[in-house]
């Protein structure tokens, strides 16, 4: 069986120790090499996993390793437009971190460079691949709650911003430095820019696009960071579905350089429930649940132990089966483009305090 | 309720003549009807406005609400019902609205004078003989609260039985056992106003408030814009 030889750039992105185990184990992948942004993350790599190369540089990781045919952009957003620009000059396949970048005329040359090019761009948003999700799907392809009339989706977590410092700072996050409102301390590229997953899955679910977003920052959780933490939106889908959405960074943590034991101060890191109503019932959903629960160590406090569902495994499957077949991934670069407008509507709607057509 | 409220009006010897109405909303006390406002005898919501008011939580975030109800139930009554719950566990008054809403279901985002951000989710989707299902969570910036265990979304009842009928109940005043949940918060809360015309007064000043964050809701919903209410 032929392999996909593959590779990863930068290690700075918060997700790149999930494909440390997909990249070594799925028998359809090579995995040929890294380039790591800065020293930090090369000691971090160095330490997780032995046996692949290691370069300093993009430009040098792909002169040395010519045989590579796609890449993990695990990178802060503000790298994307240069990652994609250098891959496609070099026919390399694209799987992107979950925001390409916030910054449509940025966007829109993305989009060229992957038509003209010819590469596979395929786009990370993992809970397409996770079971909960994908039963819920069910659940409202059958109409097991009647025609939808509501969904409503927390995507909350803690703050990655101390082992991720690339997302604490706006310019690397949201793409340039923009006040959240005027006169406001705070600036975009937080919370929202790290969860895009539930403005994506209603989209699909709905089968509609966002007709109007109200939203509104609400004070720091955490003081001493530069971008917003909590934000509440809310607003209606082109086809009458009224939304609610929580993208906030509302769980608190410890500040560990490296995520493990004892990231948590609030017992859960990390949340995405689904509240759908129809004209006939209600689904309630935890995509992320049931958990274990222990006061072990490090800290002896109660913590829900996160049930590990690997939507990585699903997600690489997918990517290599569509650079073989030629195939359009469906979070493609296209689709992904209305996501984005609607986060941009969020920023906007919080900036003049008014409800967004879009 | 009449029965239970005569008991303890008799019970503490508090010699006011308090009528309730049939739904439980109102109590005629002196001849003027007062609002009940059955959730602020509602042990949970007693127990979250302490936890703020104690200081044992920190300055105001976020609050999260979602409230599923029976269908048919009225949004604007539920609404009522979570502005008052709001209100009174931050202990701050709502100063503006932005609603949305489809056929039984409603969205808001509302934001309180201690500069709090609550978004409200309602539903009216249930059976009959289902039990609402509801969940508050105050978020602050040195800690949550919430009234429903972590790394859940149904509320838990004391008592669950498995025979040859499943059956649960929710059990939470011995001096008033054997009366519903939402029966016991009304004979406390009317309880409570026909001991104290002070709480009357406030109590009417409160509904007054809520009905104005009402009416900008509907002014919300019929302009898709932020509304200002007045304090």
């Amino acid at each position: 069986m032929k392999r996909l030889k593959i590779a990863m750039m930068s290690m700075t992105h918060g997700h790149t120790r999930k494909y440390y185990d997909v990249l070594k184990n799925n028998p359809k992948l090579e995995w040929i090499a890294v380039s790591t942004a800065n020293n930090e993350v090369k000691e971090i790599f160095l330490k997780s996993v032995q046996g692949i190369p290691c370069y300093d540089s993009d430009e040098a990781m792909i002169d040395a390793h010519p045989e590579i045919e796609a890449v993990v952009l695990a990178s802060e957003n503000s790298e994307h437009l240069r990652q994609v620009r250098l891959c496609a000059e070099r026919g390399i396949n694209v799987l992107s971190m979950k925001i390409p970048t916030f910054d449509m005329d940025e966007y829109a040359e993305m989009e060229r460079l992957i038509e003209e090019s010819g590469i596979t761009f395929q786009i990370e948003l993992e809970l397409h691949y996770n079971p909960v999700v994908i039963r819920t799907k069910e659940l409202i392809e059958r109409e097991a709650m009647g025609k939808m009339e509501a969904f409503n989706a927390t995507n909350i977590t803690l703050s990655p911003v101390w082992a991720f410092p690339w997302q604490g700072v706006p310019e690397k996050s949201y793409g340039k430095r923009v006040q959240i409102k005027p006169g406001h301390d705070k600036f975009r590229g937080g919370a929202l820019c790290d969860h895009p997953h539930i403005f994506d899955l209603i989209r699909e679910v709905t089968k509609s696009e966002f007709d109007i977003i109200f939203a509104k920052v609400a004070p720091n959780m955490r003081h001493d960071i530069e971008e917003e933490d909590m934000l509440a939106v809310v607003g209606r889908m082109k086809n009458g579905v009224i939304f609610s959405l929580d993208p906030s960074w509302s769980r608190a943590e410890n500040k560990l350089k490296v995520p493990g034991p004892g990231w948590e101060v609030f017992p859960k890191r990390m949340e995405v429930n689904l509240v759908i109503h129809g004209t006939e019932g209600s689904v309630f959903t935890d995509c992320f649940g049931p958990n274990t629960y222990h006061n072990g160590s490090p800290e002896n406090k109660y913590t829900v132990q996160y049930t590990y569902f690997d939507e990585w495994v699903g997600l690489i499957d997918e990517f290599v089966e569509n650079i073989d077949k030629k195939r359009l991934p469906k979070i493609n670069i296209g689709w992904h483009k209305n996501t984005i407008k609607a986060m941009n509507a969020v920023y906007e709607s919080i900036a003049t305090g008014k409800a967004v057509k879009l | 309720m009449q029965k239970g409220l005569n008991y303890l009006l008799d019970k503490y010897s508090v010699g006011t003549e308090a009528i309730l109405s049939p739904d439980g909303k109102t109590v005629k006390i002196n001849g003027e009807n007062v609002p009940v406002l059955a959730w602020e005898s509602e042990r949970r919501f007693i127990e979250l406005r302490g936890l703020v008011m104690t200081g044992r939580l920190g300055n105001m975030c976020t609050y999260r609400i979602g409230h599923t109800a029976k269908k048919g139930t009225c949004l604007f009554e539920l609404l009522a019902r979570e502005i008052g719950i709001l209100e009174f566990t931050v202990n701050s008054k709502t100063t503006e609205i932005f609603a949305i809403a489809g056929n039984n279901t409603m969205n808001c985002i509302v934001e309180t004078e201690n500069g709090c951000v609550c978004t409200i989710e309602l539903g009216a989707t249930l059976e009959e003989g289902e039990k609402d299902i509801d969940k508050h969570e105050i978020i602050t910036d040195s800690g949550v609260a919430c009234d429903r265990v972590v790394d859940t979304q149904m509320p838990q009842q004391s008592i669950y039985v498995y025979g040859k009928k499943q059956e649960a109940y929710m059990d939470t005043d011995a001096e008033l056992y054997g009366y519903k949940e939402c029966e016991i918060n009304t004979i406390r809360a009317t309880f409570a106003n026909a001991k104290s015309p002070e709480i009357c007064k406030e109590k009417c000043a409160k509904w007054a408030h809520i009905e104005k964050v009402l009416a900008a809701a509907k002014a919300s919903l019929d302009t898709l814009e932020n509304i200002k209410v007045e304090v």
